[in-house]
């Protein structure tokens, strides 16, 4: 029984306001003492082993990335080129926050920087426009998941080390399910759209002169995710140095090809940057503490030997997992559930043969898409905030978006091929 | 030159920022060398990795100074006031408590890994423990500071 304490604890910290990071390291920390022998250098240990993980140093890279991005036009860019391909539609303006996101997403890596930066933008612009303030916010923090499946995104990263999987396979694995999300987000968009009369921003598709136009001018920025897929399925670089190279061609890019990136921006950059980083690496070492009692303890093959008692099929696994998760993810902080839920799930699913590639961008959509389930969500938030939504109203626009993508996560767990088919023959099965 | 008062007050965000661009550049000179030199320089690697230490331990302390750890405040948010204020002083015990123990572990790591050496670059590992010791000894200064702030906001 006392093998348990930890975890409880862990719990009873988290619903007592404790800020997550602490409450995973109090936990752990509870373990050394309760067990009275191990020493408690290997917590300290353990606690820095994460910032000693050469793989990890890739989430600033790509945090750093996307704040650069912001500061040098690109956005603005990628803007224009959405406006070009989907102004025509009913629903213009949600219809480019979708495809703006699914464009960002191989360019950042932080889902809530994208949420933060699509309402401000595209959000209030809708709401000027006359959208209903709530779907605005709706569709800003929805669309916002998608960056978190198309290469890079920081969740895959960070399973990638938890889980001990290939990067590259994750990024490639992500591409088509974002896709996908990104194709229901704009079917539900459209359907709506329609019902309210929400106005396209043109009278006609604005031709391909326009679209190659902005195309072009946005090439720099979307030549990156192909860039870092080739380096990476070559064997150029590693994920890594894959970040730390683009930081670099993004600051060229800003200062060289788009001449808007100044000196100034670099303060707010490097403070964005040192921010995010510290907050989520903060959870990642504490959970590597808390991972060392997880596995002294045995407590993952133990949770592996009670579930085949109750089904030894790894559909029927994975819909349970899909569950818990939904039901987690709208009080837990996705990028938390993430750190704690992988080392605990990983070995026992690779034990019922599912492959972890699969299990880690199932896992990463669905506590992405926890993002925007109320009450809890980082993107809901954020969104609700800059856009000055209630939560309740919120929770009722939401609905048929949460509806699709449900459906796309549906569709991925029972569908391996969907994200197995890219890895698989990019880099051999 | 940045006055005082803006250095102590950024001080985590100027120390992280400056390993941070330390840990991009070596990272990317041991890819150049790799491939111009033929001969990857393996000092590189380390010294990212000692940088993101640094990135890491002092980012932590500034989240502080923005609220940037996340915590779930569903259930306390509904109690009544007595008990969540009793709750909450549990918590900055709590916090402040386990700051006070990483410090003094950092500090006593920090102390007996000056004789021993990193494997390329031979700095003593004291660099790896030293911001783990500053960091959480600024989490604690950082933490008083958010509470004197909160509770004269409160009594104005």
């Amino acid at each position: 029984m006392l093998d348990y304490v930890p975890a409880i604890l862990m719990f009873v910290l988290f619903a007592l306001d404790v800020p997550i990071a602490f409450a995973i390291a109090i936990s752990a920390l509870s373990f050394f003492f309760i067990d009275g022998e191990i020493p408690l250098n290997i917590f300290v240990q353990k606690m820095v082993s994460a910032t000693e993980s050469y793989p990890l140093l890739a989430v600033p890279f790509f945090v750093m990335i996307g704040a650069i991005m912001n500061a040098a036009g690109i956005t603005r860019r990628l803007l224009a080129l959405a406006d070009a391909l989907v102004g025509h539609l009913t629903g213009a303006l949600a219809q480019m926050c979708t495809v703006l996101a699914t464009l960002l997403g191989g360019l950042t890596a932080s889902s809530s920087a994208d949420a933060a930066m699509l309402a401000k933008t595209l959000g209030v612009e809708m709401t000027n426009r006359g959208y209903s303030a709530a779907f605005a916010a709706a569709i800003t923090s929805s669309a916002a998941i998608i960056t978190a499946l198309i290469p890079p995104g920081i969740g895959l990263i960070i399973y990638g080390y938890l889980a001990d999987v290939s990067v590259g396979r994750l990024f490639l694995g992500g591409v088509v399910p974002g896709l996908l999300i990104s194709a229901a987000l704009m079917t539900v968009t459209h359907v709506f759209s329609r019902k309210r009369g929400y106005k396209p921003l043109r009278a006609s598709f604005a031709g391909w002169p326009e679209v190659t136009r902005t195309f072009r001018d946005a090439i720099w920025a979307i030549s990156i995710p192909v860039f870092i897929i080739l380096g990476l399925r070559y064997g150029i670089f590693t994920p890594t140095e894959a970040g730390a190279i683009t930081v670099i061609y993004t600051i060229l890019v800003g200062f060289f090809a788009y001449r808007e990136l100044k000196l100034a921006h670099f303060p707010k950059i490097l403070q964005e940057t040192v921010l995010d980083t510290s907050a989520i690496m903060l959870l990642i070492c504490a959970a590597s503490a808390f991972g060392f009692y997880l596995a002294w303890e045995r407590l993952p093959p133990q949770m592996a030997a009670w579930l085949v008692t109750v089904t030894d099929n790894p559909w029927l696994l994975l819909l349970l997992i899909n569950v818990l998760l939904v039901v987690l993810g709208t009080a837990v902080e996705g990028t938390a559930a993430l750190i704690i839920l992988t080392p605990i799930f990983v070995p026992v699913v690779t034990k019922f043969g599912i492959d972890p590639v699969h299990f880690g961008i199932v896992l990463v959509t669905n506590l992405t898409i926890a993002g925007v389930t109320p009450p809890v969500g980082q993107m809901m938030f954020i969104s609700c905030s800059v856009l000055r939504v209630r939560m309740e109203t919120f929770s009722v626009e939401v609905m048929p978006f949460l509806l699709a993508m449900f459906g796309v996560l549906g569709l991925i767990t029972f569908v391996p091929w969907l994200s197995l088919a890219l890895p698989n023959w990019a880099f051999g099965p | 030159m940045p006055s005082l008062r803006f250095i102590v007050r950024y001080f985590e965000e100027l120390v992280a920022s400056a390993a941070l661009i330390v840990v991009i550049l070596s990272v990317c000179w041991g890819v150049l060398t790799r491939y111009v030199t033929a001969q990857p320089a393996p000092w590189a690697g380390e010294l990212a990795v000692l940088g993101f230490a640094w990135v890491v331990f002092f980012g932590a302390s500034a989240c502080f100074k923005y609220k940037l750890h996340p915590s779930i405040d569903m259930l306390t948010s509904s109690l009544p006031s007595s008990a969540a204020r009793a709750v909450r002083l549990l918590v900055h015990a709590l916090v402040l408590g386990f700051c006070a123990y990483m410090v003094w572990f950092g500090v006593r790591f920090s102390i007996d890994a000056w004789d021993n050496p990193t494997s390329v670059l031979r700095w003593p590992l004291t660099v790896l423990y030293g911001p783990v010791t500053f960091g959480f000894a600024l989490m604690i200064v950082r933490y008083v500071e958010r509470l004197v702030a909160d509770s004269r906001q409160a009594g104005a």
